[in-house]
């Protein structure tokens, strides 16, 4: 119906523009929000949100309770819902969906329950749902009492898939077949709660609660040998939203101490709102760690090491703490690489230092610096140049050492003659040409005017 | 410039030799000052000895306590290069000092640091004998954040030493980080690149510079191992500001006493002559 057609029905129609991509974004903020009764929480649909309750219900005392606690909240958000419980997500669904009351259908129940209801609330699709109700099959329970085979004999004709599809929701309904849920989050190792009475704000109030909660997680990481690589804090608000933040360790850990150290770093990320009335801390990934022996000097060192890089890993990022790694190259600046700080397989051990001992700079310039260089024959070493604004005489030059480009690579690269450099102050330097001349007779040109370029500082 | 940090500081003005009486005498005198005033000082660095002694095999530590007798553990130390051509010989003599150790450095990096040094080479760090593996990276992006890194490093007793690379810092940065560093008794090294000597809370401060390589052969085409010229420009115990040339050995692979060439006789020369290229 157009909207000028239904406001002249309905002069005082209040009208607001459609946001699919808001309700979109809101139904996802809900559906996390319900993680604080499960895990397993999905998105249904565009107004739909399905729960995994298997073993929760006990912790809100008990389904009826769980069921009124979810209403009563949502209520109280100004969201209007219809919730269902039942032994399997399509009966569940078919509750919510057409039953019009919020109801737990208790097992056993389920057939008797949803008979009654019309045919569409099968997740079917409209196709289906038409041929149905031409058959005079309108209701659940008219399926359910005819047989399988009598059923497919109706869709004689149809495609095969229509027919499979009918058959695979009455089984998803009647809980015949399983049906998975995709959680909307990775699932925890471990878990620990704690819920709130009177919602709290302060940050001095969180952070006492996280460090309670912390404390309970490494005892049960301590009675199963496990430590924590990577770990949340969830709060939910009592206005139904949800914030959290996330640390990582770079060994596994279950010191309580340096665990709320880290966390506390990024407790400030939480948004308080008007309240938080559940905090939940999650092992997201755990390892196993096993107690280490007191006085081992070696581990005890190491772990400090570790615990120092989460902690400057907490506050400047993972991409500001680093190692140096070696990789098998002779291309200088590909040498080394720069790794993550948890890397332990560093590969220094396979650099060659005893057969060729070619000096190489203490420090590598990010990248080269184009150098204006004065040099007495075009192949020889520089006799002046100018880097960064400053004039130095070449007092010596050794070299030059040629590095050829990786063809396998960079099969038209240019080769680079390096030479150290001494100048007049004592500075030692590492230049090199990029390109080789032209060789008559012997090999073209690379470049016409090679270029030359700083790469090195040695003492 | 504060005045009084200023005359604190004013051993750091490079005092190359010379023979002024008047400057000798207030050396002299300055020195037995800073000797009453850091009797305190010098017993914190007995039980940093002893405490050191504890921590490793007795053998090993008699080598270690003798490389690292002029670095102090629980101090910070300053190893300074006035000229920014300079600065590389002063990581050199840094190295030299935590090489032996082979405990974990962190090597802290202001952004200023990284973009005109780019960042220490692995196969250049073990021709010095450091270990690349033992080198922990820290690129920060503030000089904040440098700070707070250099002062969360120095709680970690396990480490070799934390070192920080800067074109400078406050007074009272330096301070903080040395009360750390004597807390925890971990080596601060400071590599300071910076035209005016600095003023700051540090124990010792070493001027360094490169010195022109010499060889036998004089040849434009070879250049000799490296040589440093240092020189302790302010110390609290009072060592007098006495420079040294250092020459690198790649026999024992550390730095000792660079020798003048001269013309010796040649019974004297009787080790084995270097090879050149």
């Amino acid at each position: 119906m157009p909207l000028a057609e239904a406001r002249a029905i309905a002069p005082h129609l209040n009208t607001r523009l459609a946001d699919p991509q808001g309700d979109a974004a809101a139904l996802q903020q809900l559906a996390r929000w319900f993680v604080r009764y499960s895990p397993l929480v999905s998105v249904d649909g565009l107004d739909g949100i399905t729960i995994d309750a298997t073993g929760c219900a006990h912790l809100f005392g008990g389904e009826e309770a769980m069921l009124s606690d979810i209403s009563m909240r949502l209520e109280r958000a100004g969201i209007y819902a219809c919730i269902s419980m039942a032994g399997s997500i399509g009966a569940a669904w078919a509750m919510a969906h057409y039953y019009g009351q919020n109801t737990v259908v208790q097992p056993g129940d389920d057939q008797a329950i949803i008979s009654p209801l019309p045919v569409s609330a099968l997740r079917l699709d409209k196709k289906t749902i038409l041929s149905l109700n031409r058959l005079g099959l309108g209701t659940i329970g008219s399926l359910l009492t005819l047989s399988r085979p009598a059923l497919a004999r109706r869709f004689r004709g149809a495609r095969s898939k229509q027919v499979a599809d009918l058959l695979d929701q009455i089984d998803k309904v009647v809980g015949k077949k399983a049906e998975p849920i995709a959680p909307l989050q990775p699932l925890p190792s471990w878990q620990v709660r704690q819920a709130f009475l009177e919602p709290i704000s302060t940050p001095e109030s969180i952070e006492k609660a996280v460090q309670a909660l912390v404390a309970d997680l490494a005892i049960i990481l301590q009675q199963s040998s496990l430590g924590v690589r990577k770990m949340t804090a969830v709060a939910y608000r009592v206005d139904g939203t949800v914030s959290s933040c996330s640390v990582g360790t770079s060994r596994p850990n279950r010191d309580p101490d340096h665990l709320m150290e880290l966390i506390s770093e990024k407790l400030a990320y939480i948004d308080a709102g008007f309240g938080i009335d559940l905090l939940l801390l999650k092992a997201l990934e755990t390892e196993a760690l096993a107690p280490y022996q007191l006085g081992d000097e070696r581990q005890s060192s190491l772990k400090s090491a570790m615990e120092l890089m989460d902690r400057l890993t907490a506050r400047l990022g993972d991409r500001a703490i680093s190692r140096l790694s070696h990789h098998q190259s002779h291309i200088p600046e590909q040498a080394q690489h720069l790794v993550a700080a948890t890397n332990q397989n560093l590969h220094w051990k396979e650099y060659p230092t005893t057969s060729l001992c070619l000096h190489r700079p203490l420090r590598l310039l990010l990248r080269p610096e184009i150098v204006d260089v004065l040099a007495e024959v075009p192949e020889g070493p520089p006799r002046r140049f100018r880097w960064r604004r400053v004039l130095h005489q070449v007092m010596k030059a050794e070299g030059p050492e040629r590095v050829a480009p990786e063809w396998w690579h960079t099969p038209h690269g240019y080769s680079r003659d390096y030479y150290r450099i001494e100048v007049e102050s004592g500075a030692r330097f590492w230049l090199f040409r990029h390109g080789l001349y032209d060789v008559p007779g012997v090999r073209p040109a690379e470049a016409v005017v090679p270029q030359w370029y700083m790469h090195g500082l040695f003492p | 410039m504060h005045p009084q940090s200023a005359q604190n500081d004013n051993q750091a003005n490079l005092a190359w030799p010379e023979d002024n009486k008047k400057k000798a005498a207030l050396s002299k005198l300055r020195r037995v000052v800073s000797k009453l005033e850091n009797s305190e000082t010098a017993s914190l660095c007995d039980s940093n000895a002893a405490y050191e002694e504890k921590r490793a095999a007795p053998s090993e530590e008699v080598a270690r306590h003798q490389a690292e007798s002029i670095l102090r553990r629980g101090w910070f130390h300053e190893f300074w290069a006035d000229i920014p051509a300079y600065h590389t010989s002063a990581m050199a003599m840094l190295l030299e000092g935590i090489q032996k150790n082979g405990q974990m450095i962190l090597w802290v990096l202001t952004p200023n640091m990284e973009n005109e040094y780019g960042i220490p080479y692995g196969p250049g760090l073990l021709m010095h004998g450091i270990d690349p593996e033992r080198i922990i990276l820290v690129r920060t992006a503030s000089e904040q954040e440098a700070l707070w890194a250099m002062d969360e490093g120095l709680k970690t007793s396990s480490l070799a030493a934390v070192v920080g690379e800067t074109t400078g810092m406050p007074l009272s940065a330096s301070r903080r980080l040395s009360l750390t560093a004597k807390e925890h008794k971990i080596r601060f090294l400071h590599l300071i690149r910076i035209s005016e000597p600095p003023s700051s809370a540090s124990f010792s401060r070493w001027h360094v510079k490169p010195i022109p390589s010499n060889d036998a052969c004089n040849s434009e085409s070879f250049i000799g191992p490296t040589r440093l010229g240092i020189c302790p420009v302010k110390h609290r115990q009072g060592h007098p500001p006495a420079p040294l040339s250092l020459e690198w050995k790649d026999e024992t692979h550390n730095f000792g006493m660079a020798s003048k060439v001269a013309d010796r006789p040649l019974a004297q020369s009787q080790e084995p002559q270097r090879q050149t290229n």
